[in-house]
């Protein structure tokens, strides 16, 4: 992936980019984001080191393409399979420079272990400023031992009077949610 | 992607999807689907967290454990995620928690197992809202040991893992998987391994195992791995003691790369931001 170096992202460029996402800037602008967001699990999934960077490089070279006059029908298509050329070159690179080098091991996930009890004094604190309906659906949703949890589930999804796939969606969208709000109160924290 | 013929089967695909065990070509099209659907990735997501909770529940059966661990969690996305998951659903425990027992402020500090047995939490609520059956009080508590069991070997597999990927991004050997694994005892105050009987590296990780003195009853330790000459070469916190047959000790993966022929210290220290060091000590390795 050395293309990156002989050649940035110019707002030119950028700006033909989110054009050919959608006519209106703002909506072009969120579907560019999904794309971002989308292409940066598709890279880490795969195994990638430096999801941001891959996803980068294939916006990049999709913007790149469309500034040098390339005729793209579908662009979004056209990302997809820039991404996965992209995938190749990048764990083919992390092969190559795996075998170069030896190094120290960094951080440990165990040591986030000391900050648990901060968390969990956040996160008990978004879950109370939930509304009532939807802290009673994520304390639903986790509520149960042992494999209990999809009988469970449907259960819940059957007495909110949705579907099972809306309370899994619903789930996701609060369990986002909350995330958010967590990092914002162990930024808070940190201050 | 609907789940709602087979919510099930459903589940089962995206979950092996995130195992690793879905055939190239299955796995494809699911990557070909979600780069193109919000909403496919959205339900890809979702299908993390509900496999996160699954393993935290104790629910995967030894073979997508041994693939969450070794495979799920090479994503360093996937393991910011399971610490949110476990937190959430610690969290999650105690609000249930509260609502169960009537009492609407919050505790200022939750008990120290369920701060971080998240599972033990939620079964903290059963018990705590009351009407179980004395057998059925028995197995939560059976499950909630095991859940104990379980949380004290993912910490030292999740430290291991996340060492792993941080090795691969500082750009050491390739591998997916863990290798075979040989166990050094080291004992503190004497040289193992000396020039007269070195340690030989056969393997691709070793476990250093270091015996406790009787008197030291910390529930942790930080291991520091160093060169003969004090540089640092890989610390490990928050090291769970591991009871054997007659003794009890504390283990630090380390890859066999990082230790190349040489004379090298172990030092115990306190797991506290202070750091003192308790014992120490020293082996030599020899390549094969």
């Amino acid at each position: 992936m050395t293309s990156s170096t002989r050649w940035s992202l110019t707002e030119d460029a950028f700006e033909r980019l989110l054009e050919r996402l959608g006519p209106d800037r703002e909506a072009a602008g969120e579907r560019y984001e999904a794309l971002r967001a989308r292409l940066v699990d598709y890279f880490d999934w795969k195994g990638v080191l430096r999801p941001d960077a891959a996803c980068d490089e294939t916006l990049d070279r999709v913007a790149r393409r469309l500034e040098e006059g390339e005729a793209i029908q579908r662009v979004e298509a056209y990302v997809h399979g820039v991404a996965r050329y992209v995938l190749l070159e990048s764990l083919r690179q992390q092969t190559r420079e795996q075998q170069d080098s030896a190094s120290v091991p960094l951080e440990l996930i165990a040591q986030t272990k000391g900050d648990e009890e901060v968390r969990i004094e956040c996160l008990t604190r978004c879950l109370q400023e939930l509304a009532a309906a939807d802290r009673e659906l994520i304390i639903g949703y986790y509520e149960g031992a042992g494999d209990v949890h999809l009988s469970g589930r449907k259960r819940l999804a059957t007495r909110l009077g949705i579907s099972y796939a809306t309370l899994k969606t619903r789930a996701h969208r609060l369990r986002n949610r909350l995330d958010a709000c967590l990092r914002g109160c162990l930024e808070e924290s940190d201050r | 992607m609907s789940g709602e013929e087979d919510p099930a089967g459903r589940e089962a695909e995206l979950r092996s999807y995130h195992l690793g065990t879905l055939s190239a070509e299955r796995q494809e099209e699911i990557d070909d689907r979600f780069l193109a659907d919000d909403a496919v990735h959205a339900e890809l997501q979702a299908a993390a967290d509900d496999l996160i909770h699954a393993y935290l529940a104790g629910q995967l059966p030894a073979g997508d454990r041994a693939r969450f661990e070794s495979h799920f969690l090479l994503s360093r996305r996937h393991r910011d995620r399971f610490a949110f998951v476990r937190t959430l659903v610690t969290a999650v425990g105690r609000v249930g928690n509260e609502r169960a027992a009537g009492a609407a402020p919050p505790r200022a500090r939750a008990s120290r197992w369920t701060t971080w047995l998240p599972w033990a939490a939620v079964l903290v609520v059963g018990l705590a809202a009351g009407g179980w059956s004395t057998g059925e009080r028995r197995r939560l508590e059976r499950e909630r040991d095991a859940a104990r069991d379980r949380v004290s070997r993912l910490e030292h597999t999740l430290a291991e893992q996340s060492r792993h990927v941080e090795e691969q991004q500082a750009g050491t050997q390739v591998s997916k998987d863990v290798g075979p694994v040989a166990t050094w005892t080291v004992r503190p105050g004497l040289q193992r391994g000396s020039t007269t009987d070195p340690f030989e590296l056969r393997s691709e990780w070793v476990l250093l195992r270091i015996p406790l003195a009787d008197q030291l009853r910390a529930p942790s330790y930080r291991l520091s791995l160093q060169t003969s000459g004090g540089n640092e070469i890989q610390s490990s916190r928050s090291l769970p003691t591991a009871s054997g047959t007659n003794e009890r000790t504390v283990d630090m993966m380390v890859r066999a790369s990082l230790l190349p022929p040489a004379s090298y210290m172990v030092l115990i220290l306190s797991d506290d931001a202070e750091a003192q060091e308790i014992e120490a000590a020293a082996f030599v390795v020899r390549r094969d």
